[in-house]
């Protein structure tokens, strides 16, 4: 059993899912009360299972809104922690594309997450669920058509995860295919592919907003 | 759990210290801490999403690693102490999201706590139980206050604080002023033993007729900012040095008087015999110098932490922690809220 944790859009969810059945689930959808409604979440999930079942921690480790995402980072690295389990990353986005193809096989699909600033956090897939672009952040205007909006969940991110590790996946080591800040760089693309495991830490995409002083 | 000397694991993410402590009833086993500080001193002052990044990035490490240094697992914890208030909400959000899920993990109570008390509360691990009443003067970067701490430490009343800028931040920006570092208080503080801190008649804040009685435990530092750079560009303007540990002994002696007199001030007025100082700023020679001269004198006894119960740390949220558990106060629920600014008048939530 995998349990995930995404929180990287107005969505808090948290579930528990094994081989194809979502065994518990919760969620609450508020932009700005993520580290309030995720203690009762996860309390309501895990009372309904055996902990002792739970492999692994999944989370989406975004792109989204920075102080959301971190609530569920942090949760499952406490959680990771506690129980003795890798914690174990994937991009949100993929999340969801792999809803959408599950739904509509074949279909190339945009995934966009609002990233506020009148901005979103996107990025492309090809029918096979292969992201080709991104993640990226920018102005919405500027974004494929075929977009898809739809919220990251726990489940999906969960899924993500025990698909990729039937694949063969191997969790990542101490070493971070990131910069310190999460940007996409050229050498991180193969990484970011989908097809690989991230750690559980945020895609950040932007540098903190501060300005040097002289 | 043994109520009478619960393990109790603190978190405090409240600013740019990553804290995790562990306190077994007024025992300290560990007191772990990650501090971004040299991140944010390229900015000259603490940038918030630069210290939330930094806590995400330490907060499991330090776990771990206080585990370690108490000799214990995760699982031996009986009870979950974190800062819920006040500071910087983001940063905040990661130890109070951890907190929770170290509680729901574990099948342990979560307590999210108020961030000045545990600054007082912090003494009882070094000197044993605070005394009843006791008053705290809190003073860092982001705090100068007075409390008035009653009733078992169950009563936490706010005396005065800052209007303005907080004492350790005026520290900071005179720093700045004179071409020192950033944080600029242990900066002044060295400088200033060279220098005669009857140099320059730096004001005193709050201290002009009918301030005493409107505003009788406050403080005010900005006016002392900006006499300071008014001083040394008249300084400048006239082709003349600046005495840079002159200054620096003046401005520090402006800041630790208003602190002292406060203190000594509130404890005469109330009838308290017991002062405790906390914050960074506690960690100045100076103010514990002064604060000692001045206690002695009135006939106060004045309880000073060492400075790594001083800053900000784990140790300290767990020590109020341990506190509430022995009083047999409920846990928080479990969708208890974060804010930057919470009354101080609670100590937990």
């Amino acid at each position: 059993m995998i349990l995930g944790i995404d929180t990287s859009s107005a969505l808090t969810s948290v579930a528990v899912v094994d081989g194809d059945l979502v065994v518990a689930e919760g969620g609450h959808l508020d932009p700005r009360r993520h580290a309030e409604v995720i203690g009762p979440l996860l309390a309501d999930v895990v009372g309904r299972i055996d902990r002792g079942d739970v492999t692994s921690v999944a989370c989406g480790v975004g792109p989204g809104p920075y102080t959301g995402l971190r609530v569920g980072i942090a949760s499952a690295l406490a959680l990771g922690a506690a129980w003795g389990v890798p914690v174990l990353g994937v991009c949100s986005l993929d999340a969801v594309a792999a809803a959408e193809l599950a739904e509509h096989p074949g279909s190339p699909v945009t995934v966009a997450v609002d990233a506020r600033r009148s901005e979103v956090y996107w990025a492309r897939y090809d029918g096979s669920g292969l992201r080709v672009e991104g993640p990226r952040v920018g102005p919405a205007d500027g974004v494929p058509a075929d977009v898809v909006g739809r919220h990251p969940t726990g489940a999906w991110v969960a899924w993500r995860v025990q698909a990729l590790l039937a694949a063969g996946a191997v969790p990542p080591s101490g070493e971070v295919p990131l910069d310190a800040h999460g940007e996409d760089s050229g050498a991180t693309a193969n990484a970011l592919a989908g097809a690989t495991l991230l750690p559980p830490r945020p895609l950040y995409l932007r540098r903190p907003d501060a300005v040097a002083s002289s | 759990m043994t109520t009478d000397a619960p393990v109790v694991l603190g978190i405090e993410t409240s600013c740019d210290e990553t804290g995790i402590g562990i306190v077994r009833g007024h025992e300290l086993l560990a007191n772990e801490i990650a501090s971004s500080v040299d991140e944010h001193a390229r900015f000259g002052g603490v940038v918030p999403e630069v210290a939330s990044r930094a806590h995400l990035e330490a907060i499991e490490p330090a776990l771990g690693r206080a585990c370690a240094t108490a000799g214990m697992r995760l699982d031996d914890v009986d009870a979950i102490a974190v800062t819920a208030g006040p500071g910087l909400v983001g940063a905040l959000l990661v130890g109070v999201a951890t907190a929770k899920a170290l509680s729901v993990a574990l099948g342990v109570p979560v307590y999210g706590v108020n961030h000045l008390a545990s600054h007082v509360v912090v003494d009882e691990l070094q000197h044993g139980p605070l005394p009843d009443p006791t008053v705290g003067l809190l003073v860092s970067g982001g705090h100068s206050s007075l409390l008035l701490v009653a009733d078992d430490v169950s009563t936490i009343t706010p005396l005065g604080q800052t209007l303005d800028d907080a004492a350790g931040e005026a520290f900071d920006k005179v720093a700045r002023l004179l071409g020192l570092p950033f944080p600029g208080g242990p900066w002044i503080d060295r400088i200033a033993r060279e220098g005669d801190p009857r140099a320059i008649a730096f004001p005193r804040g709050l201290s002009g007729p009918g301030d005493r009685d409107r505003y009788p435990y406050d403080f005010s530092f900005s006016g002392l900012k900006t006499a300071v750079a008014r001083w040394v560009r008249a300084k400048e303007a006239a082709g003349e040095p600046v005495p840079v540990a002159d200054v620096a002994a003046s401005v520090q002696e402006a800041i630790v008087d208003v602190l002292t007199a406060r203190l000594v001030a509130a404890c005469v007025e109330k009838g308290v015999g017991t002062a405790v100082i906390g914050g960074g700023v506690a960690a100045n020679s100076r103010l514990r110098t002064m604060a000692e001269e001045r206690c002695a004198a009135a006939g106060i006894s004045l309880r000073v932490p060492r400075p790594d119960l001083c800053t900000d740390n784990g140790a300290m949220v767990a020590a109020l922690g341990s506190r509430l558990v022995r009083d047999g106060v409920p846990p928080s629920p479990l969708d208890f809220v974060t804010t930057s600014n919470l009354p101080v008048t609670r100590r937990s939530w």
